[in-house]
């Protein structure tokens, strides 16, 4: 028995640390974990209390009403790198439930493509700052439409005809984003030696921007945990 | 003749206290490009030229009975306070944040029967929530003026107690795809009345 239970220490231990990927000649990575959790004075209460939401041992017992941060799927963690002008494509649906992503962290000149499986024809756009707006063609049932995207910072996509259909875009020049669930290890390899700026965001939390430097030959290892308390506590680096 | 110039310095001080014309109403409506129902608009005069005197600071209370803040929409001045009141029947405890660039704050633990403060530095807006429940958001906008109105939905305004002077009426609008044309108006103790305000498509 306790030799069953140390094992399932020993492979929960090395299931939950990150793997360093290969290495390439001339070549360098950033990875780790990501992951969100609820503000540490509610940790701190859980800690001490067996009652209601809180479990006496430090945890939370997760309502429907609640974030439940250990099971977030939109966190992303993105990589700015200057000398990125390829752009990605990124696929969003609607439905008559809503946008398959609350979230998307996105780069300037990212190409967006809403494919419409509702039951009416949908008018999109996207705005930026001020009078910055840009706007698909009317998308009928079934059907899609896609544009480059020519901003940069928080952006809304919305729909003219359904205000519920609402997207939250991270938008910046270079950006290269991975989407991940809490607890998830994010990779990005084959980097070219240099300078560059780390972000990790979760839309309702906000982010935390990092610059890591990249050497040939080396691995850097970078673990992130997102909540109120370390994102407000964070001075993001210039 | 002593009388009347008594009489006369009188309504000299009066005028001198309380301005040349009375203050009196704006009223209006509010025309959506396309006819689109936009929800919680925000009407307001702002005046024309910086005032020197500002509006005295104010205190204005949210609650947060069932999960939900009450209201979820606040229009503030700078120097303003606001008091979160976590009046839940029960035990439920709040973490009141915002990580706007216009204000942030985290309040930390906000158990039943706190009552946590913040004051309010600038104009601008952002959004707040709860990081324990995901539907408890809500939205602070800081404006310069205490002549504003929130419209429900397009349609006819009235703004009271408007001071004469130049002013310029706007509308705040929360949907991206559409921005308000900006009015100069300029009030001489009459009311002033249908003003039509554009909310358009950007």
């Amino acid at each position: 028995m306790i030799k069953t239970l140390v094992l399932i220490s020993i492979i929960t231990f090395i299931t939950s640390c990150s793997s360093a990927p290969e290495i390439n000649p001339g070549k360098g990575a950033v990875y780790g974990i990501i992951s969100a959790e609820s503000h540490k004075a509610i940790l701190a209460k859980a800690s001490k209390e067996n009652d209601g939401i809180y479990s006496g041992l430090g945890g939370l017992i997760f309502t429907d009403q609640m974030v439940n941060y250990p099971k977030l799927k939109e966190l992303f963690v993105c990589l700015l790198d200057p000398s990125f002008t390829d752009g990605n494509d990124h696929l969003l649906v609607a439905t008559d439930e809503g946008m398959s992503h609350k979230s998307l962290a996105v780069g300037k000149g990212d190409r967006l493509t809403i494919q419409n499986d509702s039951s009416d024809t949908l008018t999109f756009f996207l705005a930026g700052k001020e009078d910055e707006i840009q706007i698909f063609s009317p998308i009928n049932t079934g059907e899609r439409s896609s544009l480059v995207l020519e901003f940069e910072g928080d952006l809304e996509l919305g729909s003219d005809e359904n205000e519920s259909m609402q997207t939250t875009l991270l938008s910046r020049k270079g950006l290269v984003g991975q989407q991940h669930s809490s607890g998830e290890q994010y990779v990005f390899e084959n980097l070219n030696p240099g300078q560059y700026k780390i972000l990790f965001w979760f839309w309702r939390l906000g982010l935390i921007e990092k610059n890591i430097i990249i050497k040939a030959g080396e691995n850097i290892e970078l673990n992130q945990i997102l909540s109120v308390d370390k994102i407000l506590g964070s001075k993001n680096e210039p | 003749m002593r009388k009347n110039r008594f009489l006369l310095i009188s309504f000299g001080l009066f005028i001198g206290l309380f301005g040349v014309a009375e203050a009196n109403h704006l009223s209006g409506k509010v025309e959506v490009e396309g006819g689109k129902e936009l929800k919680n608009m925000i009407v307001y005069l702002e005046p024309a030229e910086s005032l020197s005197n500002k509006p005295d600071p104010m205190v204005h209370k949210v609650l947060q009975k069932g999960r939900r803040y009450n209201p979820d929409l606040i229009v503030v001045n700078p120097r303003d306070k606001i008091q979160f009141l976590n009046d839940e029947d029960r035990e439920i405890d709040h973490n009141i944040y915002s990580l706007s660039k216009f204000k942030n704050f985290d309040l930390g633990l906000g158990e039943r029967g706190s009552v946590l403060e913040i004051e309010i530095d600038n104009i601008g807006s952002g959004n707040f929530y709860c990081s324990v429940h995901r539907m408890m958001e809500g939205r602070i906008v800081s404006i310069n003026t205490r002549h504003f109105a929130i419209l429900e939905k397009p349609g006819n305004f009235i703004l009271p107690n408007i001071p004469p002077g130049n002013w310029v009426a706007k509308v705040i609008v929360f949907h991206k795809r559409y921005k308000s044309i900006p009015i100069n108006i300029s009030l001489s103790g009459k009311a002033h009345e249908n003003i039509e305000l554009k909310v358009v498509k950007k």
